[in-house]
């Protein structure tokens, strides 16, 4: 009996992996010039693939893929319309990070990966702790501002970025979680972006009908991007 | 008992410093309804009726009207500066070749910003080689001292 026990105990304890994540998607963007963006449809991440697809119906139907620091525009027939360079790195969206259970710190505390930033500070709040991030070494801090990090309820609520003079960049704030399968995930992302001139530019991303690991619409997760020149709209 | 109520005396100082900066909470919230007043109607009609910007326009809807609505929505995933806008002799000089081949990729090839990125690694191998130099000096001195 005891050596079965041993048996039982000595087994490594699985942590469940998940990978697929579904939503309906809306963007909002109030730009500093005055423009306004309205960007709806569904958004597909697959954390194998490292693939995010978006299959959009306004302002019209297409398909927009990101791959390998590159966005690729599909039209409504499939074809492809245009290529452009991006910086959704996949392992930083918010799909990514909430699969692997890391939004909480952003996936700042990076454990495979050589860190960039540690933990400077750590202060108490009226509604739960924030935490000021700096950049791990004199390297880094020619390059990097620091980042602040508001948790409530150990979840992500805000980000504060700033640039290596102290100056606000950006702010994000995660609010209205949901839970689905054991993942939290924030439905209202807004991100405000400081520019050089003092405007701003807002973005508001509301995600409904969160579905975790989709065993569905396969096709749709690794989407085959069609080796062809582009073609016009 | 001297050594007891030092202990206490501690553990109260370093509690009243963990508690003692209690920060606003304003700044970890926004109400970004306003900015987006019209632009929710148009969702909700959008969902309602699975209209695209070009049926709006075409039918004159009075959604539109008084407001710039961008048609091109990849503009909102793509970027043409360089990620958290650092310069590309940074990207070279932190992250040496692999820096290097971030700008030569994020820029489209952009020849100018390639060049800044690979200075900025060469000064770095630069450095290295001279604290290699440096220190295999002390070391070979102190091998001969020996």
């Amino acid at each position: 009996m005891r050596f079965l026990l041993l048996i039982f105990l000595s087994f490594p304890v699985f942590s469940q992996q998940f990978y697929r994540f579904k939503a309906d998607v809306s963007i909002k963007d109030k730009l500093s010039d005055g423009t306004y963006r309205l960007t709806m449809g569904k958004v597909y991440y697959d954390k194998i693939y490292k693939k995010i697809v978006y299959q959009l119906k306004f302002p019209r139907q297409e398909t927009i893929i990101a791959q390998d620091t590159t966005l690729y525009t599909l039209n409504k027939e499939g074809k492809l319309t245009a290529t452009t360079r991006t910086v959704l790195v996949p392992e930083f969206t918010v799909f990514h990070l909430a699969l692997t259970g890391r939004l909480a710190d952003y996936g700042l505390k990076s454990v495979e990966e050589k860190p960039i930033y540690k933990i400077g500070k750590v202060e108490k709040t009226k509604t739960g702790v924030l935490t000021t991030w700096e950049p791990i070494d004199e390297r880094f801090k020619k390059v990097f501002g620091n980042v602040q990090m508001h948790n409530v309820n150990k979840r992500l609520d805000a980000m504060i970025f700033f640039d290596k003079n102290t100056k606000i960049v950006s702010r994000q704030y995660f609010k209205k979680y949901t839970t689905q399968k054991g993942i939290s995930f924030p439905q209202e992302v807004t991100m405000i972006s400081y520019l050089d001139d003092g405007k701003e530019n807002i973005q508001l991303t509301t995600y409904k009908n969160v579905v975790i690991d989709q065993t569905t619409e396969d096709e749709i997760y690794r989407y085959r991007i069609p080796v062809a020149k582009p073609v016009r709209k | 008992m001297k050594k007891l109520t030092t202990l206490l005396s501690v553990l109260l100082v370093t509690t009243s410093l963990t508690f003692a900066s209690e920060t606003s909470t304003e700044a970890y919230s926004y109400d970004a309804t306003s900015d987006f007043e019209q632009l929710n109607q148009i969702e909700k009609y959008v969902e309602s009726s699975g209209a695209t910007l070009e049926d709006l326009q075409a039918t004159n809807s009075s959604l539109l009207k008084d407001l710039t609505l961008a048609p091109d929505s990849s503009a909102a995933f793509a970027v043409d500066e360089l990620p958290l806008g650092i310069p590309a002799f940074w990207w070279g000089c932190v992250l040496t070749l692999l820096g290097v081949i971030l700008v030569y990729v994020l820029t489209d090839k952009d020849k100018d910003q390639t060049k800044k990125a690979l200075y900025g690694c060469l000064v770095t191998g630069g450095v290295y080689l001279l604290y290699i130099i440096f220190w295999g000096v002390v070391f070979g001195r102190a091998t001969w001292l020996i």
